[in-house]
């Protein structure tokens, strides 16, 4: 049967932005639609209300004519809208069996059987009986979408399926999505990634700022004309010059290992590499395969054994962040929000977390506020953060500007290395492009970046050389103009 | 139509009123309870919050017991502002207290300005001592701090129980649970005649302007927000976790120490079974009514301590049960607790839609 | 010195009859923290059951009013709790402190006219049983209903946990609250009905100790079993059968010593009352050492609060 799902003027408004303004679709069953926009045009927020996660101001939704209520998850359920959110709804010390009896109401031994013959047809493979935990991303994305078909829905949402999988796993994916749609279902897919939406999908609509900038069939689309409608701007297009060749070495990793206490961490394995002045060495992987841990260990918020890090000629693997500093490294940690600022403290509050000692910022035990003022001031005018009231507390700040303090806040010492990791995620593409501009710059002075992140086009765009981390443990190191991002896809997958 | 909605930011007016609307909000049910117990609300009311302070010696009640709940408030504000959960100063201050008495015992019947000095620093160091212990539990094997803590006062009580009843019982106390009478030279000087407040006030006062100046002046004070905040961040700036965790509960134990060396070496001048009337755990509400501000901590001392006298006076002249202090003293905490909903969250009147 | 058999006997059951309180509040505790809250008000609960069972006994005559009388109170006290955290998002370790200090207040306020009342003989099952078995007879029968009702509960958890589908809610909820909601699972109403149940148990120890263990109301009376209890779930990692081996060992302190006092060792006896607090900690050290297993076995939203932002 034809499924015909209709958006009809959905309007969210958040204090301060209006996550979908107005915004009006049509769904037809046998297309495989991409919903296409970059971070914080208002995708997730529009799927959230499809699947009754979020209720709109405004807005009918009408499935077969039927006008759907959706005041919670349930409802969508209930109607047959599938959902595989980007950040999984999965319950991780749960058995995979758990996860997906929780929302059924079928008996155990029935249930069993539906899920075989589900993972018979679409050869999926799965315990049913580990924890979701044990689980890689791939495996977990499997587990939501059985849980999904159990129900045999009409529409199925992807929301950002692919961040989180191997290349591998992506074209697994694909023709998964594409029998899904020839048996009928209605596929919704959204992504910010360009490249994925013309392999894939039928129709596109794109998204920008809450509003509906274009429906087009993807036929008379290309890359770059998707792109524009995306940004809404012409992009503008960051090219890094090939970097002097220096055989001066600045940081050297020996023998480095961490085994962690904690279940959910991953463990790191005989890493070694090593980055030379003005260099940039990029470390790609999927997100979960020890990145953070090795951000912490080169940051020293974990700490190794003195020789395995050399820096400088000097051994400081023994030392902690602050005392990193002042042999001028400077880190800019994933989580903006939780770890490399505060969001309720002010923003020059936030600038002296970064505390070395020709800082001054204390003298004596005491908070030289005065000197902390100057100081972020002058980050909040060289970096470009987009206000002039340094008493502001930093959670009024975008996530550009906040990015953008923080990398100030950082080079502001002018450190011979930056350790960044996922700099740009989540940021819009002027932010992303202000901080690609900004690493560059850091190269043609001769200083180095280690860049760990999970944005394959990120690397391929600023580093001289890459390393892909699988597992915890990093392949050989290799020229960056040698790689190209399907060879990175399969070595994030973990072959050799 | 009220709808709830969620602030922008945390008013920082509502921030400061809170505490007060929590206080009025007590009143309210607390005249409820009397009535329900077939007493008269505003009678009631009256004996328990303004005839105990109407005179002179009332006056001086209430500084006398404000003064032990500020300064433990003070040093908890101390844990409490950098995420350590130290709910253990009750036995703390029982520990600092052991120690003291120990000490001025160990002076008995003799006379020297150096005796107090030396009192006094061996209660502030017993209660670093009772209070290292769930903090070197807590850093170097992940204990939670707040069992332990919890756990010691009971400890630290059969201790105390021990010692009174046994070898420092006094000679020729006829088996009464108490020690010998401190020498005067061991015990803090009183301010007036005939009033029980003594020097010891002077401790919570410097113990508030030293608070204040290192939670909003010092590095210290920086990094102890900084880990109130988010531990992740404080330890990506490489504070040292381990020593601030140990050093917060040292100062917290050091300030209910103190407080257990004023129980003692005040008017009482002896150690015995029931040196505190759970000042340790009251001094958690009034850290939190305080909003773990030093002046803040001031007045909401000087709340609390009415409790304690209020429920005296009632019980005197009305026959209400004492316990009752105790009981407004947890709505106390639970109005505050509540009115933080006006925090983050505000009502807002619509006009219905449709 | 001969030893009787049955005296043996004898002995285990008062160990599992002083172990009753132990297990009846960690198991509800256990399970309000399995759906994520962090209830520390156990204390202020158990009292509050105690005053109120042995009160409603007293007023009432009626035992079984007494007994589902306290399970209510609990359930009302708790509820204070379950409102601030759950409805106002209050933090979890303050309102559960807040708790435990009305709950010893309003508890000494009622009992303040029963002091020194006698309680009432609560009958026993199984009675004429007790002596046709040596050593196991006296360990099996002859006991109030309560207690084979603790001694079942364990399992019972266990089942529930493991193979129902509440149970199943329950510890979804408190592994992901925000992936329980987004899956439609009404978070807060679920941990409302944990704590509420949390507070029935806690309710139904507190009247055990004051109607059954010591048949009288003593002021304090439940003398820091509420946070052993707490320390109890800790200690199981959150599972229920070790409950049960936690609440033995610490009842068999507290019975060795009475024994010991009267075999006459010489050790002071507030020595031998301290014992139970004091390896509790060393108990805590012991099994928080291996914080992996910790890690794991905690509940991993366990004392946040969760909102629904919409």
């Amino acid at each position: 049967m034809n499924t015909n799902l209709k958006i009809s003027n959905v309007t969210k408004i958040y204090p301060g932005c209006v996550a979908n303004d107005n915004v009006s679709l049509e769904f037809n069953s046998g297309k495989i639609y991409a919903l296409l926009g970059e971070n914080g045009a208002g995708k997730s927020t529009l799927v959230k209300i499809l699947s009754g996660v979020i209720i709109p101001d405004e807005g009918e939704i009408y499935l077969n004519k039927n006008n759907l209520k959706l005041n919670s998850p349930l409802d969508a359920k209930k109607n047959d809208i599938g959902m595989v959110f980007q950040h999984f709804n999965l319950f991780e010390t749960l058995s995979v069996f758990e996860n997906l009896i929780i929302d059924s109401d079928e008996q155990r031994e029935s249930l069993r059987e539906k899920i075989d013959s589900i993972m018979k047809k679409y050869n999926f493979s799965i315990d049913l009986d580990i924890p979701v935990l044990n689980l890689s991303a791939g495996q977990k994305q499997k587990v939501e979408i059985i849980r999904c078909l159990i129900r045999n829905p009409k529409v199925l949402i992807m929301d950002e399926p692919t961040s989180v999988l191997t290349e591998q796993e992506t074209s697994e994916l694909f023709l998964s999505l594409k029998k899904f749609s020839e048996e009928g279902i209605l596929i919704i897919y959204i992504t910010h990634k360009l490249k994925e939406v013309m392999q894939l999908c039928d129709e596109v609509a794109v998204m920008r700022r809450g509003k509906l900038v274009s429906v087009s069939e993807i036929k008379n689309e290309n890359i770059e004309s998707l792109a524009n409608k995306m940004v809404g701007q012409n992009l503008k297009t960051i090219k890094k010059k090939k970097a002097k060749t220096s055989s001066d070495q600045l940081i050297k990793i020996t023998n480095l290992n961490f085994t962690s206490e904690d279940p959910f961490e991953t463990n790191l394995m005989d890493i070694n590499f090593s980055v030379n002045r003005g260099e940039c060495l990029g470390i790609a992987g999927i997100s979960g395969n020890g990145q953070s841990e090795l951000f912490q260990v080169l940051s020293g918020e974990i700490i190794s054994d003195k020789n395995c890090i050399e820096f400088n000629n000097n051994y400081i693997g023994d030392l902690n962040p602050q005392e990193r500093r002042e042999y001028l490294m400077a880190f800019s940690p994933e989580d903006r929000l939780e770890q490399a600022a505060i969001p309720q403290m002010k923003i020059f509050e936030n600038v002296a977390l970064n505390n070395f000692k020709s800082s001054n910022f204390f003298n004596n035990g005491l908070i030289n506020e005065n000197k902390i003022k100057e100081h972020s001031k002058k980050i909040i005018s060289d970096f470009n953060v987009n206000t002039d009231n340094i008493e502001l507390k930093s959670q009024f700040l975008s996530g550009g500007n906040l990015q953008k303090l923080i990398i100030g806040r950082e080079l502001i010492t002018s450190p011979d290395l930056l350790i960044c990791f996922n700099p740009t995620w989540g940021l819009d593409v002027g932010a992303i492009n202000y901080i690609h501009e900004t690493l560059i710059k850091i190269n043609e002075q001769n200083k180095s970046i280690i860049l760990i992140s999970t944005d394959t086009d990120e690397l391929l765009k600023l580093s001289d050389k890459i390393s892909v981390i699988h597992k915890g443990k990093l392949s050989k190191i290799m020229n960056a103009e040698e790689v190209t991002s399907e060879k990175l896809g399969i070595l994030m997958g973990g072959a050799n | 139509m009220i709808k709830i909605v969620k602030r922008d930011q945390p008013s920082r007016a509502i921030f400061f009123f809170t505490p007060v609307l929590a206080i009025f909000l007590t009143l309210v049910a607390g005249g409820l309870i009397f009535f329900i117990l077939g007493f008269k609300p505003f009678e009631a009311l009256k004996f328990f919050f303004i005839v105990p302070i109407a005179d002179k010696y009332g006056f001086s009640e209430l500084l006398l017991k404000a003064t032990p709940l500020c300064l433990i408030a003070i040093g908890l504000s101390f844990c409490f502002k950098s995420n350590n959960w130290n709910i253990g100063a009750e036995g703390q201050l029982t520990f600092g207290a052991i120690v003291s008495g120990g000490v001025a015992l160990l002076f008995y019947e003799q006379e020297g300005f150096y005796i107090l000095p030396i009192v006094i620093l061996a209660g502030a160091i017993g209660g670093m001592l009772y209070a290292s212990i769930p903090a070197i539990l807590k850093t170097y094997f992940n204990t939670n701090e707040i069992l332990v803590s919890l756990m010691l006062v009971y400890v630290s009580k059969l201790i105390l129980d021990y010692l009174v009843v046994g070898p420092w019982s006094n000679p020729e106390g006829f088996n009464f649970p108490e020690t010998r009478q401190f020498s005067d030279s061991a015990k803090l000087p009183l301010l007036f005649e005939g009033l029980r407040i003594h020097a010891g006030i002077f401790l919570a006062l410097a113990a508030v302007v030293i608070s204040w100046f290192v939670f909003y002046k010092t590095y210290l004070g920086f990094q102890m927000k900084v880990s109130g905040f988010s531990l992740k961040t404080a330890k990506y700036a490489g504070y040292k976790g381990k020593k601030m965790i140990i050093l917060v509960f040292l100062i917290s134990g050091a300030c209910a120490g103190l407080a257990g060396v004023g129980e003692i070496t005040g008017p009482i001048g002896q150690l015995h079974r029931e040196i505190s009337p759970d000042y340790g755990f009251t001094a958690i509400i009034v850290a939190f009514l305080g909003r773990l501000h030093p002046v803040g901590i001031i007045f909401a001392s000087l709340v609390v301590a009415i409790t304690y006298l209020g429920a005296e006076t009632a019980q005197i002249f009305m026959q209400i049960p004492k316990y009752t202090g105790q009981v407004f003293q947890g709505m106390i905490l639970f109005f505050l607790l509540a009115s933080d909903y006006l925090l983050f969250f505000k009502f807002k009147f619509i006009g219905s839609k449709k | 010195m001969i030893i009787d058999i049955n005296f043996i006997g004898l002995i285990i059951a008062s160990i599992m009859a002083s172990a009753v309180p132990l297990i009846l509040a960690s198991c509800g505790e256990l399970i309000t923290e399995r759906s994520g809250v962090l209830n520390l008000g156990v204390e202020g609960m158990m009292i509050i059951g105690a005053i109120s069972g042995f009160a409603l006994m007293t007023v009432t005559g009626s035992l079984i009013i007494a007994i589902f009388g306290a399970m209510l109170a609990g359930v009302l006290i708790s509820s204070i709790f379950a409102f601030l955290t759950q409805t106002l998002i209050t933090n979890h370790v303050a309102t559960g402190l807040a708790l435990t200090i009305f709950g010893i207040g309003i508890s000494a306020m009622i009992g303040k006219n029963f002091v020194g009342i006698p309680g009432k003989e609560f009958p026993v099952l199984f009675e004429s049983l007790k002596d046709t078995i040596p050593l196991v007879g006296p360990i099996l029968f002859g006991h109030s209903i309560v207690f084979y009702f603790a001694f079942a509960l364990p399992f019972m958890t266990n089942y529930f946990l493991k193979k129902t589908k509440i149970g199943l809610i329950v510890r979804a909820v408190g592994d992901s609250p925000v992936s329980a909601s987004n899956q439609g699972i009404k978070v807060r109403l679920v941990r409302y009905l944990c704590i509420l149940y949390g507070g029935a148990m806690s309710g139904l120890a507190g009247a055990y100790l004051s109607m059954i263990y010591t048949p009288q109301w003593i002021e304090n009376m439940t003398g820091g079993r509420g946070w052993i209890a707490l320390a109890l779930v800790v200690f199981s990692t959150w599972n229920p059968i070790k409950i049960l081996i936690g609440a033995m060992i610490f009842g068999g302190l507290t019975i060795i010593q009475f024994h010991m006092q009267a075999i006459g060792v010489r050790i002071p006896v507030q020595f031998l009352t301290a014992l139970p607090y004091i390896v509790t900690i060393i108990v805590l050290v012991v099994i928080s050492r291996d914080s992996r297993k910790i890690r794991l076995s905690t509940p991993s939203s366990l004392g946040k609060s969760f909102h629904k932002d919409n």
